[in-house]
């Protein structure tokens, strides 16, 4: 019973809180004041950047989920939120905007001339109102929005937001650290250039063990009751006002009762795993692969899911193996060894063609004649029809571990050229770990000369 | 089988009851592998708490149909002749289907998995992104499988769960096919008594039916299984052929020309039959027991070779009957497409070219022009390797352009340029065939190929 409920809490907390934000203090604050200044209706721009996974939206979710336990910034705000892989266009935004700002009947029968004219209305219609809304845009995938034609959306966003006729708070967000480049010349020149850089740090193992052990750890009951206080204390009618899709499931530690006992003892267990000389060093490995939380997470939910009635406890050596498999082992490599040996041995004259004439590119017919050399002394692999061999050289095309260079249907496919799309040594492995491979096509894959 | 239990295990661990999802996952294996098969025991198993959909990519030739196919599943909504099938709802755009999404009941569970993932690649760029953050836009608890045959890294750089399916080892192969053992068997019997053999004759054969137990299917499988193992480890495949291939090892039992025992001449007398059905693999050649593999049994080597190139037959049974020049006009248009022209002259001059002393053993491995694929020609230079390798001294220029154009239709012969301009002599032609067919036409009009290709100089 217990470790069924502290496997599911473990997993909401890697999976559902999206809104819990661990470290970046400084730029948390940036935003938050970004926001907080919006309320009292200061115009104003930024950009969020730093690489994908790293936590951009999550500490954006974190400083929203802040805001609204405060009255005033729900009622004096309006969140508009786009996505450059949803809006995919200026029209299709400006169409979600206006449907956000619920302001489809005042658009329905009009016609404007052109985006700004469009825009400009939809800000007069906030105005209307006793008290003008102050509008924040959440620009989620910033950069595809500069592709879009003449960059409009942007630049009509920002003109509006530095001359400060109606109150907007402009905040993009991006992974591409060059984003400022691909700013127009006119869209660059009305942005604010506030950049808050979102840079993970590499040198700070101590940060990430310690965020490791806290989310395999159960929270006591003052933690609890502590994170509901910070968290969870939003009025009633947000839930129902705002549209954002993170509050729709919020993440909630006391929908979940433990016994203290439980707590302890649980907790006692990962301190003991945290301690293991092993379980550190292999955790420095995957820090050193990727810092992000995200790929901490993603594994650790992988180690939570293995939890169940017989399996109450999660074992270091467990750990360190799901681990190994993440960073060495190589899923075309485990392809390769599904292969049948025909197909395996037009790899490996492949990978012979390849060496020798130093990664030129190949055709059927070359493979063929040398794959034929070895075949024809070979007791295993005669007999073998032309046919059928092109069919497994097409096979490891499918499979795309070669590729045809060049437009394709122009030639006859046996004289396509085509290149090696993975490593030799991937090839070598493969054959290593094969089950049952003739010892000749073993010999032949390490010596061209049969 | 063990192997699927695993994954299912893997996925149910990862897909709770009651829990909150991964945002995707990506299930990968060699094709027939069975990682349809793991979805859908998982899908059964934990039916009664996620609603799932299973989409093509291959099917869905715009987003729409994507998108639709997603929506109407969600909604319980099938499309049929009430609804003159129209959708549940008409989606446009990714943001039309993330607000649907969005309006199902947010206390349930959600799973869409996508068949021949690889697809989604060639769709708007947009969908693998989206697909694998459907929590983040939509607040619900939902994700998305992946499945495919190649490596994730080909498909996204971004981080994912990873599902692989191992491999089927020459074992578990057996076993799947050894299940089918009774209904294999029944369908003998079936056919037995359907046939329009003599009745005592049907009772003879009912009688040795009864021999053929599971240990001789077994037998028969071993046997299979070391001829085609090798080839293949496609699981579909392989249980195609075996079926088509069963017949000719079983028959002599029927007959009583051998024991059902006597497993090493049963052996021998399927092997031609196994050897040449190996060359078929992947053609799904139709009813190959029934007429091609007898007349292999019973005729000689020749035929047997022919047969064996089952989708060259056509072509090499059009060329038989081809006129003998239009079979000379192919090898010289061969020779033109595969040596250069400038050695023309020191291959087909008389005097030189059959006597030369061969200095070096042919070459084999090194590169040669054969395996770069034709290169073209014009028809002069055609005509003069024509009448060069043909001993005769004809005068039918005419004839022989008329004789062009038919091979050209019989797509022996294609133009690359200059198509309307056959008589000018301006077209510039190609050959399509292969060496070895080449080396064939050669056998049959008595002239060495070989012998006049640079190659093997
Ligand atoms: N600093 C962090 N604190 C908490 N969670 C984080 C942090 N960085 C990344 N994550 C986790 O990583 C995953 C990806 O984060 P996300 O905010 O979506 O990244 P981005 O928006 O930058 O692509 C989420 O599961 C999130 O919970
Ligand atoms: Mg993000």
């Amino acid at each position: 019973m217990e470790i069924g409920k502290t496997r599911k809490f473990l997993k909401s907390r890697l999976q559902q809180d999206t809104t819990t934000f661990y470290g970046f203090e400084n730029e948390r604050e940036h935003i938050k004041n970004l926001f907080l200044r919006a309320k009292d209706g200061e115009s104003n721009s930024a950009l969020l950047i730093g690489p994908k996974k790293c936590g951009k939206t999550t500490l954006v979710n974190s400083v929203l989920l802040e805001m609204l336990q405060d009255k005033k910034f729900v009622e004096k705000t309006l969140l508009i939120l786009l996505n450059g892989l949803i809006h995919t266009d200026d029209r299709l935004a400006l169409k979600s905007t206006t449907i956000q700002m619920n302001l489809e009947k005042e658009v329905e029968g009009k016609t404007f001339s052109s985006f700004s004219e469009n825009l400009t209305f939809l800000l007069s219609c906030l105005k209307s109102g006793k008290d003008t809304q102050r509008l924040i845009f959440i620009i989620e995938e910033f950069d595809l929005f500069c592709a879009h034609h003449n960059q409009t959306l942007l630049y009509n966003l920002f003109d509006v937001a530095q001359s400060a006729q109606t109150p907007i708070c402009v905040l993009g967000i991006t992974h591409r650290l060059d984003v400022i480049e691909l700013l127009e010349k006119r869209v660059k020149s009305r942005f604010s250039h506030r950049q808050i850089f979102l840079l993970p740090n590499s040198d700070d193992f101590e940060t990430y063990f310690k965020i490791f052990k806290e989310l395999l750890k159960l929270p006591t009951t003052q933690e609890n009751n502590e994170y509901i206080k910070n968290n969870l204390s939003i009025p009633k009618n947000v839930f129902r006002e705002i549209k954002l899709p993170f509050l729709r499931r919020l993440f909630n530690p006391s929908e979940y009762m433990f016994s203290k006992k439980h707590i302890t003892d649980w907790n006692k267990a990962i301190d003991q795993l945290a301690k293991k000389e092993k379980v550190i060093s292999t955790l420095e490995n995957l820090f050193n692969t990727s810092v992000t939380i995200a790929t901490l997470k993603l594994f650790l939910f992988q180690v939570v899911s293995n939890l169940n009635e017989t399996h109450q406890k999660i074992e270091d050596n467990e750990m360190v193996k799901l681990i190994e498999n993440l960073l060495f082992e190589d899923n075309k490599v485990k392809l390769l060894t599904g292969l049948s040996v025909l197909e395996l041995c037009i790899l490996i004259a492949i990978k012979h063609h390849c060496e020798i004439y130093d990664n030129d590119p190949f055709n059927f017919e070359i493979i063929l004649t040398r794959y034929n050399k070895f075949a024809l002394k070979s007791s295993t692999m005669q007999n073998i029809d032309r046919e059928v061999i092109l069919k497994a050289f097409e096979n490891l095309k499918y499979q795309e571990f070669i590729g045809s260079i060049g437009i394709e249907g122009k030639i006859q496919k046996e004289y396509q050229m085509h290149k090696l799309l993975i490593f030799p040594d991937q090839i070598e492995k493969a054959i290593q770990r094969y089950q049952n491979l003739p010892t000749e096509v073993d010999h032949w894959s390490k010596s061209s000369i049969f | 089988m063990n192997k699927i239990n695993k994954v299912v295990d893997k996925l149910i661990n990862l897909y709770g009851n009651n829990e909150p999802f991964p945002n995707c996952c990506y299930l990968y294996g060699q094709k027939s592998v069975g990682k349809s098969m793991c979805i859908e025991n998982f899908l059964e198993n934990a039916s009664n708490y996620i609603e799932s959909v299973i989409i093509y990519a291959n099917e869905c030739y715009s987003n729409k149909i994507l998108f639709e196919n997603i929506i109407n599943k969600f909604n319980n909504h099938e499309l049929n002749e009430a609804n003159q099938f129209e959708s549940f709802a008409k989606i446009d755009t990714m943001e039309d289907f993330l607000n649907q999404i969005s309006m199902l009941d947010v206390s349930k569970s959600y799973i869409i998995v996508i068949e021949k993932a690889e697809k989604l690649r060639d769709m708007d760029i947009n969908i693998i992104a989206t697909f694998s953050k459907l929590q983040e836009f939509t607040g619900l608890n939902i994700s998305c499988i992946l499945v495919s045959h190649i490596a994730y890294e080909k498909m996204s750089g971004d981080e994912i769960i990873e599902i692989h399916v191992p491999d089927y080892s020459k074992n578990d192969i057996t076993d799947i096919l050894l299940n089918r053992y009774e209904e294999v068997h029944e369908e003998i019997i079936k056919n037995i008594k359907k046939s329009n053999m003599k009745n005592e004759e049907i009772d003879k054969q009912l009688e040795a039916v009864t021999t053929m137990n599971e240990e001789f299917y077994k037998n028969y499988l071993s046997v299979f299984l070391n001829v085609f193992y090798k080839a293949c480890r496609d699981l579909k495949e392989l249980s195609f052929l075996c079926d088509k291939c069963y017949p000719s090892y079983y028959n002599p039992v029927l007959t009583g020309e051998i024991k059902s025992t006597d497993v090493t001449n049963l052996w021998r007398n399927v092997t031609k039959t196994l050897k040449m059905a190996l060359n078929t693999i992947y053609m799904r050649v139709g009813n190959l027991s029934a007429i091609e593999l007898k007349s292999t049994e019973e005729n000689d080597e020749n035929t047997f070779e022919i047969h064996q190139r089952t989708n060259t037959i056509k072509t090499f049974a059009q060329m038989l009957e081809l006129p003998f020049y239009a079979k000379y006009l192919l090898i010289a248009s061969f020779l033109a497409s595969h040596n250069d022209a400038k050695s023309d002259k020191k291959l087909f001059m008389k005097n030189h070219g059959k006597e030369r002393k061969r200095k070096q053993p042919p070459k084999v491995s090194e590169k040669m022009n054969v395996q770069f694929g034709p290169k073209s020609f014009t028809i002069d230079r055609l005509l003069a390797i024509f009448y060069a390798i043909l001993d005769e001294k004809v005068g039918l220029t005419c004839n022989l352009l008329s004789q062009i154009s038919t091979l050209v239709d019989l797509n022996f012969l294609t133009f690359v340029s200059g198509e309307s301009n056959l008589m000018e002599g301006t077209a510039r032609l190609q050959s399509t065939l292969g060496l070895d067919f080449v080396i064939n036409i050669g056998k049959i009009v008595g002239f060495n190929v070989k012998q006049y290709l640079t190659d093997f100089h």
